[in-house]
């Protein structure tokens, strides 16, 4: 079944489908001005682009204060190095919010401090469907700013609003290795952390959650390992709660979540193998090096890829093990499997070292931030290959 | 094994590949101590309040896996090494970025036994006291912390001991923080970080270089004394 079989007949070749809205996933149907379903314009430079370029949709679920800005802060953060990682590897921002935030994010980690967390971008005064226009969404237009009171509390009881353009964080990307298909567009729904603290998550405001096959949950390591709450399982029991409001049946439709557990550095109790995983992250070894001119020494790619994801694979086994040692962690591992919900687990560290004060040190050092991604492109690959897909 | 002691009688290891000799362990509390006690030092209580903020002192007797790092010097600024430096002699100096890590390369590559003892018998009594309470302390954390088995630059803390001063830039129309920067990966204790000392740029900080930081200590390089006209070093 494929990817976005729920909304796309995967007995259609691909280069036939329609192109998805990528922010609310269903067919662009009748010219690519505006979704018929969410209003949203989607960005030019995406129904532009040639190869049409498949998205890799995720929503990213965590409480507040769980290192989900940290995480995208830092992946943003790296994202220009990784043309050292690939020789071909490129990357454009589809919106401009995504360019501002890629710039914001790489002078803030470079300066050591931390990210401001997630605003909302809910308009105020107004449910309706998001104003954006095909202006707003075009790659060279200024974002509205006077329409976004961030400052404002939450209103948590607030009717449920339709989805804005502002929190989706869109990248065209590449030059990818040619299993996870060369060129791709990198959707991250990214909400305030107050919208999950009550745990009833609105789909209505989270496309992603049933429209896409799999998201990202984000844990702090340091509380599990502290047994302070059952904030997974609570998490995970809203998210099948969502589906199942949808007429999601887990046991005709596969869903996967990628446990993205932060604040890596910090964990006490957490085995050498895992440490040394951390620290000897080949990622970070490769574009750690001062010059962006370094030649291509190891390509990632082929044997250095396999090799990176069966350690990948490897790390999720210990860390499986290792979770299950604490309450939290094992209510959370079992409540996945008796929902059906394939869990897997990544360990990431924004920083690469505790930090107690504001801008501590410069120079963020971000570990292991691509296996989360790197899960998430195996698994789309993964349930295209079930599907009879070529990667293009 | 080319082995001295600096002015206090801590050992120092010579380092072919750098061409220097190198502080055995980062400079520890008791070296502190031992330059307050010395006419003229520009050591005084006050340094040493500082250090007991950043880093409480433990009796030697009781230094284990669990309190080792209290013997270091830390919540050191960089004004505080070079002073420690120019107090030690005109020949120490705190490493540049290069030296350390090419110290920190080559010593990673050495088996840690000959050269620790080596350096042992050099050592004045309190010094060799010292090196023997923390002797065994890497090993094991380096195996529980990483799962790796310790070189010689394990034993001389380079790893899990404290975040060290280097020298970036000897430009004075640069800021503090931009002529000095970390390198090495301290005690968890201390701070958690998954800093490996081999990779990225130094770590910059404006807050270590102008208030202590806990985990931020020094350790020094010396050269090797001139050869007269007739290729003799002095003793």
């Amino acid at each position: 079944m494929g990817p976005y079989s729920a909304v796309i007949d995967a007995e259609v070749p691909a280069s036939w489908r329609p192109l998805p809205c990528p922010f609310c996933l269903m067919p662009l149907m009748g010219g690519h001005a505006e979704c018929q379903d969410c209003s949203q314009a989607p960005p030019r430079r995406y129904v532009d682009a040639l190869p049409p370029p498949q998205p890799l949709a995720l929503q990213l679920l965590g409480a507040p204060t769980q290192g989900k800005s940290a995480y995208l802060q830092a992946l943003l953060f790296l994202l220009p190095r990784l043309t050292r990682l690939w020789s071909r590897f490129a990357f454009s921002p589809a919106t401009e919010d995504t360019r501002q935030r890629i710039e914001r994010a790489i002078v803030a980690a470079g300066e050591g401090r931390r990210p401001e967390p997630t605003r909302s971008s809910k308009v105020k005064g107004s449910t309706t469907k998001s104003p954006s226009t095909p202006a707003d969404a075009s790659a060279d237009a200024p974002a509205p700013a006077t329409e976004v009171d961030a400052d404002a509390p939450e209103p948590i009881d607030a009717q449920p609003s339709s989805v804005s353009a502002r929190d989706f964080l869109m990248l065209l990307v590449y030059g990818l290795p040619l299993v996870w298909g060369t060129t791709r567009t990198l959707v991250l729904h990214d909400l305030p952390g107050a919208e999950f603290s009550r745990l009833k998550l609105e789909p209505a405001r989270m496309p992603f959650v049933h429209r896409a096959p799999r998201c990202l949950m984000f844990f702090k390591l340091p509380d599990i390992e502290k047994q302070q709450g059952d904030a997974p399982a609570l998490l995970m029991a809203a998210y099948v709660e969502a589906l199942l409001a949808c007429g999601i049946q887990l046991r005709d439709q596969s869903r996967q979540v990628i446990v993205v557990l932060t604040h890596a550095e910090s964990a006490r109790t957490l085995p050498a193998s895992l440490r040394r995983y951390l620290i000897r992250d080949p990622v970070w070894a490769t574009v750690a090096t001062e010059s962006s001119a370094a030649p291509h020494s190891t390509e990632f790619d082929g044997a250095h890829l396999r090799d990176y994801l069966h350690d990948m694979r490897l790390a999720h086994d210990h860390l499986r093990a290792w979770l299950s040692g604490f309450d939290a962690g094992n209510n959370f591992l079992r409540l996945a499997a008796a929902y059906g919900v394939d869990v897997r687990l990544s360990l990431v560290s924004a920083s690469g070292a505790a930090q107690v004060t504001e801008a501590e040190f410069a120079g963020w050092q971000p570990h292991r931030i691509l296996d989360p991604l790197l899960w998430a492109l195996e698994l789309d690959r993964e349930a295209r290959a079930l599907a009879g897909e070529q990667p293009s | 094994m080319d082995c001295i002691t600096d002015p206090l009688g801590f050992p120092m290891l010579w380092v072919d590949e750098v061409g220097a000799y190198v502080h055995a362990l980062p400079v520890t509390k008791a070296q502190l101590e031992a330059a307050m006690t010395r006419r003229g030092s520009p050591f005084s209580k006050s340094d040493w309040e500082t250090a007991q903020e950043a880093n409480a002192r433990v009796p030697l007797d009781a230094l284990d896996p669990d309190t080792y790092w209290s013997a270091f010097f830390t919540g050191v600024i960089p004004g505080r090494a070079t002073e420690f430096a120019r107090f030690c002699g005109a020949e120490f100096r705190v490493p540049s970025a290069d030296e350390w890590r090419c110290a920190f390369g080559a010593l990673a590559i050495r088996p840690p036994h000959d050269a620790w003892d080596a350096m042992l018998a050099c050592s004045s009594d309190r010094a060799r006291a010292l090196m023997e309470r923390l002797a065994a302390i890497p090993v094991d954390a380096i195996r529980w912390h990483i799962g790796e088995e310790a070189s010689l630059a394990d034993r001389m803390f380079f790893r899990l001991g404290v975040m060290e001063w280097v020298v970036l830039s000897h430009s004075p129309m640069r800021d503090e923080s931009e002529r000095f920067g970390g390198l090495g990966m301290p005690a968890p204790a201390l701070w958690p970080t998954l800093f490996d000392p081999a990779l990225g740029t130094p770590l910059r900080s404006r807050a270590a270089v102008t208030a202590p930081h806990r985990a931020f200590g020094f350790r020094l390089f010396r050269e090797r004394d001139k050869e007269d006209r007739w290729g003799r070093t002095p003793q």
